[in-house]
């Protein structure tokens, strides 16, 4: 780390959101963000680094426990503004390792060594004069600073600290460390760059490699879908059937056996976007996930989640009309076309009557004698839009949380069918060719890539999936 | 495809393998920094992925890979000789002639045209992909069948005849193509076919070789014979319409109508073959059947499953997920935000032995504190918590000597009032609250109940009783305290 790397220390009152700020834009959710004051003793570093170079680094630290006192100190030895600093310095250099004052030497050190100050306060909350002599004592450090309303609560006490907030600091930012968009929080990185001219080539630079690593991020999850859909799509479990023994009762555990391995998948699948999104902790909440708990085969999820009825017979009637079409086109057109039409039908009432449903296992004979219990791949064409659609809304889900939201993901209101219809005509009939093409046992390993670009402008799109719009 | 390029596949998706099991940081780590140094010599593409695999595992003589490879080719050599073998054999039997029998050329065709064609068509239904499977009833049962009886699964048993050392590289090899069955399919279909056409082509090869080395070494006759009422006439036919691909090229390849008629023959019959050496013509129509009907349609496939496995093997090697993955590590720069070292583990002070202090009972005389802007009505504030302020006094605010002078006049209040702190609610508790209550422990002296009570402000600035999430800190903060008299005053909220 070079002199002249933008450092920022996250400075206020206990309480008041600095760790939710700090993991919100350090996107690090192993932030411990409690309700006890003092959890945060020591100064944590967040340095930012691009290839292995630091570009900027945030560092964490401790609340104000004792800032009238500390100011009292100050005070008792103040001679003029211009040795402010100086006093502030002596005040860590006497108190450190003393045991009193402990938090206050750990805060200002950082403040000290040249960091700029990002002071925090909750705008959700009034404004009262204890927070003058932290104020106080952090203008007399003299470094450059920006103070953050970052509104934790309901109630709006935004003004009020901003007319207190401007005595003390040049710059006054609202920010909600909760909810902030990412392109919030790029701005308001871009935004510390005002604090010193230096500081505003590196920061502008991180902000790039920032936004082309979130680009990087959707084509990641995009082919975590992808490779989802393929796995789901071929899967099959199978068991041999010995001499004598009565398949139907193989055949309820082997469904189990084979739903169990779809959940899998897609637990698996989940994590990785989760990891992908720099969110590690959310898998101990999984419980929390009541939405995406729901169970893969409930009908009521299929209805959800899968495409109308509409739009899977559009798509089972394309597929007979092929079908249809090549028998019309063997006989030279002699069929007037109904082998087209007829394949439409078919098509599309077999895609209706099976979209409910997984199909169950099936006995089958061996090359060599002996009979098998199979069940999958399945051919539903309601399914691959069922899981597509429940990986799309995680992924909408995880993209607006930020690293300091610790709450469960919850269903948005506005879930619903058909929220396939915001993917354009094209892109879902290229989408139902390539899981016609896994139905058909295309073992083509560039298969997922083929969905994965398919989809990666979905994914990047985050509104597209169902739940948010 | 070389079998070298098979070996090295093998490298890529067992380090693929070992990668999937190390930490995602740690790979983005190493693999971008072998990036920045691949794009520095001018790489790019796929030529990045092949250079990454030499740089993460070097091909080595004792690598899985090359073992591999030399036991793939092993496994061909056996099974071309296997095929030279059969072929020569076959050739021998058919083209056997002692003096007695001549060649019958209904066999050859029977054998070298008949029986072909017959391969060809299973090979071609064995080709037919997931689609077709779809549409023809029974048509997977059928590849199942004859996938049994082709040459390629000859492999599994051929490669017990390997060194140990290649015996488990090939196996190593089929449980990496079990384990990622979708991805290299294609890789272990066509690897299968042109085995099965090395099989077929070094067959056809050693029996035409065979059969002309009978002609020129030994002396045969041909003719022809057969139970089936067979007229010339059709036999005719049927060796001109074989004879159609080289007719025009070689004319004398194609029997004459003479020669048909000549050289039918019956076993029991006094003169089994009138004039072998008028026969003789037969063996350029023989060779060329073993030619455009075994040898060319086998060689053919063997160039189009070469083309096809390399097709497959590049596929596999650039175009899987994972290698899709490494290339996002190798082409994108390494973004890092998160915190260097993992955060202290949070030590909260024992609290399970703390006495509880004595509450205070409704209409308790008080001395009221309002701590540091405290901004509610104090006697309002005590009211609504069931206490009766006697007297009021603020500190926490302004200068310390006012917090020494507020513990003073505490400690002249009345000993039967308690003295109750009012503190915002909605603020945490401070060291420097801790502080002062300390202080103000050591001039009350022991047995005084101090009151904590935080209170939160309603919408038309009244005092209210807060709720559970508020009280929590201050709960904390009090049983942490070493003061035994010291209790936090939070009656239940009216809901």
């Amino acid at each position: 780390m070079s002199e002249t790397t933008p450092t920022f220390a996250v400075v206020g009152h206990p309480n008041k959101g600095k760790s939710s700020i700090v993991a919100t834009l350090a996107q690090d959710d192993s932030v411990r963000i409690a309700p006890e004051p003092g959890t945060t003793r020591v100064c944590r570093r967040y340095p930012m680094r691009l290839d292995g170079r630091v570009q900027y680094v945030l560092v964490d630290t401790p609340g104000f426990q004792r800032a009238r006192r500390a100011l009292a100190w100050m005070r008792e030895r103040e001679t003029r503004a211009d040795l402010h600093r100086a006093v502030v310095e002596s005040f860590v250099a006497a108190h450190r390792g003393t045991g009193r004052f402990e938090d206050e030497c750990e805060l200002l050190t950082p403040v000290l060594e040249g960091a700029g100050i990002l002071y925090v306060v909750d705008g959700s909350l009034p404004y009262g004069p204890e927070y003058e002599p932290e104020m106080e004592i952090l203008r007399w450090t003299g470094e450059p600073s920006m103070a953050l309303i970052n509104p934790i609560g309901e109630a709006d006490h935004i003004e009020s600290w901003r007319s207190a907030l401007s005595q003390y600091f040049k710059i006054v930012r609202v920010f909600d460390a909760l909810t902030a968009p990412f392109e919030k929080r790029l701005e308001l990185l871009q935004g510390f760059g005002a604090l010193r001219e230096e500081w505003r080539a590196p920061l502008e630079q991180a902000v790039r490699a920032l936004s082309q690593e979130r680009l990087q991020v959707r084509e990641r999850v995009a082919r975590r879908i992808a490779e989802l859909l393929v796995d789901e799509l071929t899967l099959s479990v199978s068991k041999r059937l010995p001499e004598g023994v009565d398949a139907r009762e193989q055949e309820a555990a082997l469904e189990r056996e084979y739903h169990e391995a779809l959940r899998e998948r897609e637990r698996k699948a989940r994590a990785q976007v989760e990891e992908d999104y720099g969110h590690h902790e959310i898998e101990r909440r999984e419980e929390s996930f009541r939405l995406l708990d729901q169970d893969l085969f409930s009908v009521e999820h299929w209805v959800l989640w899968g495409l109308r009825r509409r739009q899977l017979v559009a798509t089972g009637a394309a597929g007979g009309a092929l079908v249809g079409g090549a028998l019309d086109a063997a006989v030279g057109g002699a069929s007037i076309f109904l082998g087209t039409l007829f394949g439409a039908a078919a098509g599309g009432a077999a895609a209706l009557w099976s979209s409910f449903r997984l199909e169950k296992a099936r006995i089958q004979g061996l090359p060599l004698g002996g009979r098998e219990l199979r069940c999958g791949p399945t051919r539903n064409r309601n399914f691959p839009w069922v899981v597509l659609g429940r990986a799309l809304h995680h992924n909408a889900r995880l993209a607006g949380r930020t690293h300091a939201d610790r709450g469960a993901l919850a269903l948005e209101p506005s879930v619903g069918p058909g929220w396939a219809d915001r993917i354009d005509r094209e892109r879902r009939a290229a989408l139902e060719r390539c899981f016609t093409r896994l139905r058909d046992g295309d073992t083509d390993p560039a298969l997922v890539q083929d969905l994965a670009e398919l989809l990666a402008p979905i994914v990047a799109q985050a509104d597209v999936a169902p739940g948010i719009g | 495809m070389s079998a070298e390029g098979l070996g090295r596949l093998v490298d890529l998706a067992l380090q693929l393998e070992a990668d999937a099991q190390r930490p995602a940081a740690e790979l983005r780590r190493r693999d971008r920094a072998l990036g920045r140094e691949l794009a520095g010599a001018g790489l790019r593409g796929d030529a990045f992925v092949e250079a990454w695999l030499e740089r993460v595992r070097p091909p080595s003589p004792e690598g899985a890979g090359s073992r591999s490879a030399r036991a793939l080719r092993g496994l061909s050599a056996l099974l071309a000789g296997f095929g030279v073998a059969l072929g020569s054999g076959a050739a021998a039997a058919l083209f056997h002639y002692d003096g007695t029998h001549p060649v019958n050329v209904v066999r050859v065709i029977a054998f070298f045209v008949g029986l072909q064609l017959l391969l060809l068509a299973g090979t071609a239904l064995l080709l037919l992909g997931g689609r077709w499977r779809r549409f023809v009833p029974g048509l997977e049962l059928v590849q199942d069948v004859l996938s049994l009886a082709s040459p390629g699964r000859w492999l599994r048993a051929l490669h017990r005849l390997l060194p140990a050392a290649q015996r488990d590289a090939v196996a190593r090899a089929g449980a990496l193509a079990m384990r990622h069955r979708r991805l290299y399919a294609e890789v272990e279909r066509w690897t299968w076919l042109c085995a099965s056409q090395l099989f077929g082509v070094s067959f056809h090869v050693a029996a035409l070789a065979t059969a002309v080395g009978l002609v020129v070494f030994t002396d045969l006759a041909f003719g022809w014979s057969t139970t089936l009422t067979l007229d010339p006439r059709t036999l005719e036919h049927l060796t001109h319409a074989l004879s159609t691909p080289w007719a025009r090229l070689w004319p004398d390849a194609v029997p004459s109508s003479e020669l048909i008629a000549a050289t039918q023959y019956f076993r029991g019959g006094p003169h089994v073959v009138r004039d072998p050496m008028a026969s003789a013509p037969w063996w350029r129509f023989c060779a060329a059947c073993m030619v455009v009907y075994g040898l060319l349609p086998r060689a053919a496939l063997l160039a189009f499953g070469r083309y096809r496995l390399r097709r497959a093997v590049r596929r596999a090697f650039v175009r899987q997920p994972a290698v899709l993955a490494l290339r996002d590590r190798l082409e994108h720069a390494v973004v890092e935000t998160t915190a260097d070292v993992a955060e202290a583990p949070l030590a909260l002070r024992d609290t399970s032995a703390r006495r509880a202090a004595p509450t205070p009972a409704p209409g308790q005389r008080c001395a009221a504190l309002a701590w540091s802007g405290f901004p509610l009505d104090v006697a309002a504030s005590c009211r609504l918590v069931g206490l009766v302020a006697a007297s009021q006094r603020r500190a926490g605010e302004g200068a310390l000597s006012d917090d020494a002078a507020a513990i003073e006049s505490l400690r002249r209040s009345p000993a039967d009032e308690i003295v109750a702190v009012l503190v915002k609610a909605w603020e945490p508790p401070l060291l420097e609250l801790m502080d002062f209550l300390r202080e103000l422990r050591a001039a009350l002296g022991d047995g005084r109940v101090v009151a904590l009570v935080p209170l939160a402000q309603g919408p038309d600035g009244a005092p209210v009783v807060p709720g559970p999430a508020a009280l929590g800190p201050w709960r904390t903060a009090a049983l942490q305290s070493a003061d035994p008299w010291l209790v936090l005053h939070a009656p239940e909220r009216e809901r």
